[in-house]
């Protein structure tokens, strides 16, 4: 019986050791997943106002300013037939080492792809300069875009541009992706409005001026790692003075691969941040939500958004915090904060088939407030089976449309007045005539709006609503 | 005297060109309209309103005056429009007292905001009109005011108080809004 059991035992210890076996090979297949849980020591800030880096960073900025112009892109690398690259200055990547600075900016073109393309400047402690153009390509999965780095590149740019100067790093001039981590990066956002970062009392945003505060992003990020020798333990076959990702310089990390985190610039336009929304397919369940409650019950149902922190995929990146108004009682009481990324709320059987005009001043109340971001959204989901997204186009030009119509109750009451006699929107009204009715009023009236409306009930798809010449215009936004 | 002439003809040309639109009746945004523009009660939608009305439910009386401003000039738009305002009084000690007072024997400030009611049309007139209500006690905004005559009356009319149908959002810290009235929310008023 002793014996039964120490071999059951022995047995047991054996199964347990082929099944580590097994993970670790496991691990080294999906290999090049270096660490999934260290912290990070990358420090990263991004600038997203060109020209408030520029006067802060003039020498780089002008680098940058003279790559683009330089055109190193379509005579350096494969893409010389190409002349269709521009550089995007809009945000600015910076990562510091200790022998080194990165400053990687979107590099965009105009033909099609799912690549994502990043420039990188790299300036030694020394002086010393490298570019590097890395892609990234992207695959679509389940109808998303993943970035795929086992097929990521990078090429070194050197040659006639003004800016290189030397030998590549790499003997073969072509560091080679060798895997990447998942690391937990916070990132320092620059104030909109100077350069102020994070804690900096002397920004002004969102405090007296109308711009985006500086803060501070964390979450898990794919961390690329570069090698000249694809193994991982630092690039220093390159001959040459050049040294980027640990060269031959005596002041970088010798021993370290470079180290890239991709950069997309943030969905400015609505189209870009319609696409995004649209994308996310926790976004389209709370949707498909919304719609059932707007059919089936008899109270105004809202969510507020707010961004996951930690691990976020792109395609649920948001949280929901849910509100409800009274049972038959058209009004819902909610609350925010100011980090809110938008408010979605349906209108249950006989309410307007469109947003109210104590909607459209909810919406101008929050973008007053400086401290909420032009990403923000308000939507509306009716019974009557319609739906719409307002995205800001013009922040600016969307105040003074609230500060023209609806900066009190008197003005408020009036512009209502004037959406029934004028405009045909009415409680009563088709969904097809209040439609008409507000595209053509935020046209006409210039609100600084962009309405959106689903192609259908699963919210996969949205076109835009333009008015022209008397006709509401659907366009499709992957058109533009 | 060739002068004083030209001067009155040209104030007669002038007067001669603006248009005159009726209220709540709009061919195009009336914010597009022309300089000079007036938005007129042409049909007398508002007269039916007009006037003092109470309401007394043992000693609590609540009293609503409704005047029309005519002719009046909007700097923002350079037009000219007619409207109507009200102010009321509530008591609870049978009119000793009020604990709101905002009725004045004269309108002295014509302006839609020296008021705590307004509307700048009446389209359901002569039936019914809808006037924005401020709470004077509660000292809140948002509420809506429907005065509707009683079926064959021109006497007496009922009044329903309501908030204006939507979301209303507040920051975290802030206080939300508030739903309540401090005066019924139904109630009927008659003519003084």
């Amino acid at each position: 019986m002793k014996q039964n059991i120490k071999n059951y035992l022995k047995f047991g210890i054996l199964l347990i050791g082929i099944s580590l076996l097994l993970y670790q090979c496991q691990k080294v297949d999906d290999n090049q997943v270096i660490n999934s849980d260290q912290k990070s020591d990358l420090n990263i800030t991004i600038f997203h106002n060109s020209e408030h880096f520029a006067k802060s960073n003039p020498k780089i900025y002008n680098k940058l300013q003279l790559a683009s112009h330089s055109n190193v892109l379509s005579r350096e690398t494969e893409y010389s037939d190409d002349h269709d690259f521009y550089f995007n200055l809009d945000d600015i990547q910076i990562i510091e080492k200790t022998g080194y600075t990165q400053y990687t900016v979107v590099v965009e073109r105009d033909t099609e792809s799912n690549d994502v393309l990043n420039y990188i400047l790299l300036i030694h402690n020394n002086g010393d300069e490298d570019q590097y153009l890395v892609t990234y390509p992207r695959i679509e999965t389940e109808g998303e875009l993943i970035i795929d780095y086992y097929t990521a590149t990078m090429v070194s740019l050197n040659g006639n541009s003004i800016l290189s100067r030397g030998p590549t790093n790499c003997a073969d001039g072509t560091p080679e992706f060798i895997g990447f981590d998942q690391e937990y990066i916070c990132t320092a956002n620059a104030c909109g409005s100077q350069n102020h970062m994070p804690g900096d009392d002397s920004c002004k945003c969102g405090v007296t001026l109308p711009c985006t505060p500086a803060w501070t992003s964390c979450e898990w990020t794919s961390v690329a790692q570069w090698s000249c020798t694809g193994s991982g333990g630092g690039s220093g076959a390159g001959s040459g003075s050049g040294g980027g990702g640990g060269g031959s310089n005596d002041d970088d990390d010798d021993d370290e691969p470079l180290e890239t985190v991709v950069l997309i610039n943030e969905p400015k336009t609505p189209c870009e941040k319609m696409n995004k929304l649209k994308a996310d397919t926790g976004f389209r369940d709370e949707m498909v939500d919304l719609k059932t409650a707007a059919d089936n019950e008899n109270v105004e149902k809202g969510r507020t958004l707010y961004n996951k922190t930690g691990i976020a995929p792109l395609n649920d990146k948001y949280l929901y915090e849910p509100s409800t108004g009274t049972p038959n009682d058209p009004e819902i009481n909610y609350s925010y904060y100011a980090s809110t990324q938008g408010y979605v709320h349906t209108h249950y059987e006989g309410l307007i088939s469109i947003f109210s005009v104590q909607d459209l001043l909810d919406m101008y109340n929050t973008m007053k407030n400086n401290s909420v971001t032009d990403d923000f959204f308000y939507g509306v989901i009716t019974e009557a089976g319609s739906a719409y997204i307002l995205q800001i186009e013009d922040r600016a030009a969307f105040i003074a449309f609230g500060d023209a119509n609806l900066s009190n109750d008197n003005k408020i009451f009036k512009f209502t007045s004037k959406l029934e006699s004028y405009y045909d929107i009415t409680n009563n009204g088709s969904v097809e005539d209040n439609e008409d009715g507000i595209v053509k009023m935020l046209q006409r009236k210039n609100a600084g709006l962009a309405m959106f409306k689903p192609t259908d009930n699963t919210f996969t798809d949205y076109v835009k609503l333009e008015y022209d010449s008397g006709d509401t215009i659907e366009t499709n936004c992957n058109e533009n | 005297m060739k002068s004083i002439l030209i001067i009155i003809i040209a104030l007669i040309s002038i007067n001669a060109n603006s248009q005159v639109i009726e209220l709540c009746n709009y061919e195009s945004d009336p914010d597009e309209a022309p300089i000079g523009t007036y938005f007129k009660d042409v049909n007398n939608t508002f007269t039916p309103f007009l006037g003092t009305w109470q309401y007394t439910n043992g000693n609590e009386v609540i009293t609503f005056k409704i005047e029309k401003v005519t002719h009046y000039y909007v700097t923002e738009n350079q037009t000219y429009e007619d409207f109507i305002v009200g102010n009321y009084n509530f008591s609870q000690d049978g009119g000793l007292t009020n604990i709101v007072n905002k009725i004045s024997q004269s309108l002295l400030d014509e302006s839609p905001d020296a008021s705590v009611m307004y509307s700048p049309c009446a389209k359901d007139s002569p039936n019914k009109v809808t006037m924005t209500f401020f709470d004077v006690i509660l000292d809140k905004g948002f509420g809506l005011i429907t005065f509707e005559f009683l079926p064959g009356s021109t006497t007496q009319m009922q009044a329903s108080l309501e908030n204006r149908k939507g979301t209303y959002g507040h920051l975290v810290g802030e206080p939300a809004h508030n739903f309540n009235f401090s005066i019924p929310t139904s109630f009927v008023v008659t003519k003084q």
